[in-house]
């Protein structure tokens, strides 16, 4: 009688703990829960904040201008400054979605006026060219 | 002559902006202080908490949670949210069309409604189009901008107005940007706009501490 007196209650014992300790465990669970899923949305925002600034990122057509008439400075140039995005694209947005976008339209954006600046520089060397050979032409015409 | 009138003085609304893109869905709504001698707020509430200053040459975005700022200095002079430009300053020259080189190179008159085409500058004529606007009643309703073969790139829809200083403010205002590979649409809408309230301080000019961890983007 006694044994099982002392078994009943290792039982008993037992039973509590584990009824009063499933909250306090479930409770460990979702903060641990809630602490990954925000670091996941932040890693989340910061990636999906370069993807919306990678493709919303242009450059300005102007530094085909830039190339034309500065030529290699122009270049430099249009692949060093970066012109700025639309602030309505930061507006509710989180700190790591704000740095991925800002980020991602830089590089972009630099990328993109650098190539405008390059094919500006090209044409100046074309026409350069075609001037040059032009007189050198005319002048070895003349010459005979 | 159109006769636009531009709301002068401070101006408090609840905001709710919309933003559409790829079937994404993003919202976001606040209250918004604009006072033309010294900054406009942007006090977003939901989705998160933030707070965007745009003042002088440079924004401030504060999130009073995370205790961060942001700072972005311009290089271009002025900060400004565009959006938020458009509805307070309806008239084109002052949206700067003028400055910008454009000139006015046809006007049509239908009853009460007007329609203007706007021709960029000579210089800018292989990356720029026509610009149309559309009045009706001497009231904004929409800008219609192309590029130079003639494909609409942009169109800027104005509603909802409401009486203010002797003509109308339109307190709706629906964007969509048309681009190669995607198409963007935003709508901005105020509610309960306050003109010439009195703005309190901490609305305009929020207290940001000391402790703040900042990170200025530069350009």
């Amino acid at each position: 009688m006694r044994k099982f007196g002392l078994l009943y209650k290792t039982i008993a014992v037992l039973t509590a703990f584990i009824f009063f300790s499933m909250p306090l465990l479930a409770q460990q669970i979702e903060v641990q829960g809630t602490q990954q899923e925000q670091k996941t949305s932040t890693a989340g925002d910061y990636m999906q904040g370069k993807i919306d600034g990678e493709r919303d990122g242009r450059g300005n057509f102007a530094w085909f201008f830039g190339g034309l008439c500065l030529g290699l400075l122009g270049v430099v140039l249009a692949f060093v400054i970066a012109p700025q995005p639309s602030t309505e694209n930061l507006v509710g947005r989180s700190p790591e979605y704000i740095m991925g976008y800002t980020e991602g339209y830089k590089s972009r954006a630099k990328q993109q006026q650098g190539y405008y600046a390059l094919g500006g520089m090209a044409m100046a060397v074309v026409v350069s060219i075609i001037v040059w050979a032009a007189i050198w032409a005319e002048e070895d015409t003349y010459h005979y | 002559m159109i006769n636009i009138s531009n709301a002068a003085g401070n101006i408090s609304a609840a905001f709710n902006l919309t933003e559409l893109r790829d079937n994404n869905l993003h919202q976001s709504s606040g209250t918004i202080n604009y006072s033309p001698d010294n900054a406009l707020t942007v006090h977003v509430l939901t989705p998160l908490n933030q707070w965007m200053i745009f003042k002088g040459d440079t924004l401030s975005i504060f999130y009073p949670v995370e205790n961060k700022l942001i700072k972005m200095p311009s290089r271009d002079g002025e900060v400004t949210l565009p959006i938020f430009k458009l509805l307070i300053n309806t008239n084109l020259e002052g949206l700067g069309l003028v400055k910008a080189g454009y000139t006015l190179f046809e006007t049509q008159v239908e009853n009460n409604k007007i329609t203007a085409v706007w021709k960029p500058p000579k210089a800018a004529e292989r990356i720029l189009g026509d610009l149309i606007a559309t009045y009706v009643n001497d009231s904004l309703m929409s800008i219609v901008a192309f590029d130079p073969k003639d494909k609409i790139v942009s169109r800027q829809i104005f509603s909802e107005y409401i009486a203010n200083n002797g003509g109308f403010f339109p307190t709706k205002l629906e964007v969509a940007k048309y681009n190669k590979t995607d198409s963007v649409f935003e709508a901005l809408n105020l509610e309960d706009v306050a003109f010439g309230a009195e703005i309190p301080e901490e609305s305009l000019n929020p207290v940001i501490p000391d402790n703040a961890e900042t990170t200025t983007i530069e350009w």
